[in-house]
């Protein structure tokens, strides 16, 4: 175990390097000279030498890719273009935030497709199954950023429920989190039958009913606890793609989170964020990828090894 | 009280898949005398794990037993509600299955599915439960089974893990015993070591057991009694001594004959023809006879399952008035070529 | 929840992964009722969409997709405007015709050409095994480490939104997902005992990977193609909603739904029909992916 988790974190350095490199060129291959965006159109010529003197854009690449990823490991990711403020203070408020939306999914989506998937798989080709499927189809092939649309127009618009926009008040994150969490709620509870399914026609779970368990108790004691190690990797995974998926919550409900500051960034061509902003991201569902693998090792312990 | 504690009467369970009827288990009938062994021997998808599931009722969809009386002591199971055989499962009938390596849940410990059994049918806390579950692995033979209750099923190997199925089996003293291949997947030596586990519990306890098994071998060992199922019908039901002293059928004289035997001096070994007819390709008379050395006429229509003058039972048009094939033909020689 | 035991009567059936042949799979497929109805939903909207196409290039039905008419501005749906107009007046229903086949044509550009890498690699990477395979798979562990959307985003924020550039984008994404499903079914076939004996028999790499590998994983290939094309839609619609995909006026639907957003406290129907559509044709996508893994790998099938 301990060898796993060494090994694996080993091979995350060379993945995390790329992702500096892929970050790092994708922002040089940006048209646009930083310096002039930074100094104005009509800036003297010396003005904007002087920025890109400051700014190193005249080393060589490689140099400017070590002193980028130097500082990045520090969490000094340069300052923002367009008001000097040092990105990582961008960044930081706007994290908590992201993270917050992306954690209230998953906890949504946790609970609603487990719910879902069991009683499917309890009462496999009934109706409730059928229904539910359906609408979880419905759910995974829903745009989230229509689906916040259409729940502002409906609980926020027509019935004054809950805010239309922003992010703190209980009213104001209800629908964001039902917006980002169904889809993750529909894989979840599709993940969740299968895999139930899948572990209800074991031997060991006939052996249980041969005991004279109670079909309940087979379902919730002696199913539940195996149909749930698989699931785990995409409740990792989902909470993964929430961080990356609120970009298009946190615009729909003018949330500013992360994913907002990167597309503000971009439209306004203010690059150091918008790479600061990327680079967080991606570390963090990186590292969350980690956890969720080294616990799914953990929990597979027992099943796998014979 | 009858003499019998598990009487079949005609069992008929059936698979529907995709709108298609598929007969597993087609008009079985079968005794159980009280304290005794009966043998269940047939090839693969003869329908005998399917009958040993009906008497339980754990039966899955697609599954369901559509005719028939399963007699339990006098009670019968076919009808009974879900709580009454929930309290029969496991406390006056218990199962052993075919894979010890597949039939422990992975994710709880030997000591806490031990438990559960004393917890269900007699209401023990955890200590109490736990002293018992240790008394119960001692009883099948586990070293050290106070070290082996917090262990996971992995953490041992096949034939321990099938000993910890009999001890879970075992646990509340069962009537009945319902061995389904218990030794199939283990090696040889632990193999006899498990049926004579079962052997001497049996008559510790005064159970009656059920052996599923296609080993002859394991017949001979264990069984009082012996069905012969053939694709889903009983073709022959003998004392063990009739059986291979006089086997009657002759799918079961085929079986015997397709077997190493050490008494006499063999040749060859002489298999059974021809394959186990697909599902949907089931004759509608005998089922053997497309494959039978001896098949007639009248063996396109089916014949009963019918006492002989020493009490044993046997579907064949051979031991019957209407038998229009060969006159005394010779099914089975004892003392077979030299 | 069969009984499944050893001698269940059910388990004669062969289960073989292998597409062997079109009637076969046809007829596994004619029994999925709900794969049906997803594969006739988008055969529709394929006709649609070239109708479309043809349409809003040679104007069949004489009404440009962006035609303003600003006294018949933020309309609800009506026997004129089905759809309802929008708020410089243009016709709803007209627009998301006409932008049909953008929307389907970056989804199957998009994940045709993702497999176009993504599948060579992968079969690269699972038949060498080896350093060839580490550092295939290490470069597609860091395509993989921006969730969903990002990857795509940050290209376009590169390249400049256009439709081209977002089916570009999308694709690159999309890579090493084909890359991982197909190097896992190629270790499985590699380890069949079949492929070992060819290869003893003195066969070439190249003829072992043709006939032997390539047919056996065509199965997932094809199921994750239909299924990609879905999530290769969800994602154009929404870099096209934030502003970075495709540029309006074109009549993508997420761009649509971007323009709607500002007036749906006046007229939701401008929001509700593009993005109804993008659902539809998603579903479908999903009906049928689902339909075709059962079809064509009876092991998935209880």
């Amino acid at each position: 175990m301990t060898t796993f988790i060494i090994r694996r974190l080993l091979q995350l350095i060379p993945v995390l390097l790329g992702v500096t490199v892929l970050v790092f060129s994708l922002m040089h291959l940006t048209p646009g000279n930083p310096a002039v965006i930074m100094a104005g159109e009509s800036a003297p010529e010396a003005t904007v030498r002087a920025i890109e003197a400051r700014l190193g854009l005249n080393d060589p690449l490689h140099i400017q890719y070590f002193n980028f990823l130097s500082n990045a490991l520090q969490l000094d990711f340069g300052v923002s273009i367009r008001d000097n403020i040092p990105v990582f203070d961008h960044i930081r408020p706007r994290f908590f935030i992201t993270m917050e939306l992306a954690i209230y999914g998953t906890i949504f989506a946790v609970v609603f497709g487990l719910l879902v998937g069991i009683v499917s798989a309890a009462r496999q080709y009934s109706f409730s199954d059928v229904a539910l499927m359906v609408v979880a189809l419905f759910g995974l092939s829903m745009p989230n950023f229509w689906l916040g649309l259409m729940l502002i127009q409906w609980f926020a618009i027509e019935l004054r429920w809950f805010a239309p926009t922003g992010w703190g008040d209980p009213n104001q994150i209800a629908l964001p989190v039902i917006a980002l969490g169904t889809a993750g709620a529909a894989i979840i509870a599709r993940m969740t039958r299968s895999s139930m399914l899948d572990v209800l026609s074991q031997d060991y779970i006939r052996t249980a009913r041969a005991k004279g368990v109670k079909e309940r108790i087979v379902i919730f004691r002696h199913a539940l606890k195996n149909a749930l190690i698989p699931v785990v990797t995409v409740i990792g995974l989902q909470f993964g793609y929430f961080l990356g998926g609120s970009i298009l919550t946190e615009s729909v409900f003018a949330i500013n989170g992360l994913g907002r500051l990167i597309i503000d960034s971009i439209l306004q061509r203010d690059f150091p964020v918008v790479q600061g902003a990327i680079l967080v991201i991606s570390v963090s569902f990186v590292i969350v990828n980690l956890v969720v693998d080294i616990s799914y090792r953990f929990l597979n312990k027992r099943v796998d090894l014979n | 009280m009858s003499e019998n504690i598990l009487d079949i009467k005609d069992l008929r369970t059936s698979f529907f898949v995709e709108g298609n009827e598929i007969k597993a288990v087609d008009g079985v009938t079968f005794q159980v005398p009280k304290g005794k062994t009966l043998g269940i021997v047939g090839e693969s998808g003869s329908g005998k794990s399917i009958s040993a599931l009906s008497v339980l009722q754990l039966i899955d969809d697609p599954g369901k037993i559509v005719g028939g009386s399963i007699r339990f002591k006098d009670e019968e199971l076919t009808t009974a509600k879900t709580s009454r055989m929930r309290n029969i499962r496991g406390n006056e009938i218990s199962m052993i299955f075919q894979e010890p390596m597949t039939s422990l849940n992975p994710v709880y410990t030997i000591g806490q599915q031990l438990r559960e059994a004393y917890k269900i049918h007699q209401g023990l806390g955890k200590k109490e439960g736990t002293k018992r579950s240790i008394e119960m692995l001692e009883l099948v033979g586990i070293p050290s089974p106070e070290k082996r209750v917090d262990q996971y099923p992995y953490e041992l190997s096949g034939g321990m893990r099938q000993r910890v199925m009999i001890a879970m089996a075992l646990a509340c003293k069962p009537e009945l015993l319902i061995a389904d291949e218990p030794t199939t997947a283990l090696d040889v030596t632990i193999q006899a070591q498990i049926l004579e586990l079962i052997k001497n519990l049996q008559e510790e306890i005064g159970m009656s057991v059920v052996m599923i098994t296609h080993d002859l071998g394991v017949v001979a060992e264990t069984c009082d009694y012996v069905a012969v199922m053939y694709c889903g019908k009983v073709v022959e039901f003998a004392d063990v001594e009739t059986l291979f002293e006089n086997p009657r059928h002759p799918y079961t004289v085929g079986l015997l004959s397709s077997l190493p035997r050490h008494d006499i001096d063999q040749d060859e070994l002489v298999p059974i023809k021809g394959n186990v007819p697909a599902p949907d390709e089931m004759p509608s008379g005998c089922r053997f006879a497309p494959r039978c050395p001896h098949a007639s006429a009248i063996c396109s229509e089916l014949p009963e399952l019918e006492t002989q003058e020493d009490g044993n039972d046997v579907r064949c048009w051979i031991y019957t008035e209407q038998w229009d094939g060969e006159k005394g033909v010779k099914v089975y020689d004892n003392e077979t070529t030299s | 929840m069969a009984v499944v035991s050893k001698e269940s009567v059910l388990e004669t059936k062969p289960v073989n992964p292998r597409v062997k042949s079109m009637k076969d799979f046809y007829k596994r497929l004619k029994k999925n009722k709900s794969a049906l109805v997803g594969f006739y939903v988008l055969l529709f909207f394929f006709f649609v969409s070239i109708f479309g196409a043809i349409d809003a290039n040679y104007g069949i039905t004489g009404v440009s997709s962006n035609a303003t008419n600003l006294t018949a501005k933020l309309q609800g749906p009506s026997a004129e405007y089905w759809f309802g107009t929008d708020h410089l007046g243009r016709d709803i229903f007209i627009r998301i015709l006409h932008g049909m086949y953008i929307t389907l044509g970056v989804g199957f550009a998009a994940t045709f050409l993702a497999g176009l890498v993504g599948v060579p690699l992968g079969i690269i990477s699972g038949y060498f095994g080896g350093w060839v395979d580490t550092v295939i798979m290490r470069l597609m562990d860091i395509l993989l480490a921006f969730p969903g959307i990002l990857l795509a985003l940050a290209i376009v924020s590169v390249l400049g939104g256009s439709t081209i550039n977002v089916t570009i984008a999308i694709a690159i994404g999309a890579v090493p997902q084909f890359a991982r499903i197909v190097r896992g079914s190629t270790l499985t076939t590699k380890k069949l005992e079949y492929v070992d004996a060819i290869r003893a028999l003195g066969a070439k790499n190249g003829k072992i990977i043709f006939q032997h590998i390539l047919p056996n994983i065509m199965s997932p290939i094809i199921v994750n193609t239909t299924l990609f094309i879905a999530t290769a839609i969800l994602s154009a619609a929404g870099l096209s909603f934030l502003g970075l995909g495709v540029q309006p006026p074109t009549p993508e639907w997420g761009a649509m739904l971007n323009d709607g957003r500002n007036y749906m406290y006046q007229a939701s129907h401008i929001t509700f029909f593009p993005g109804m559509m993008i659902v539809i044709i998603v579903l479908a996508f999903n009906l049928f992916g689902d339909g075709l893994r059962d079809a064509l790998d009876p092991k998935m099938k209880k």
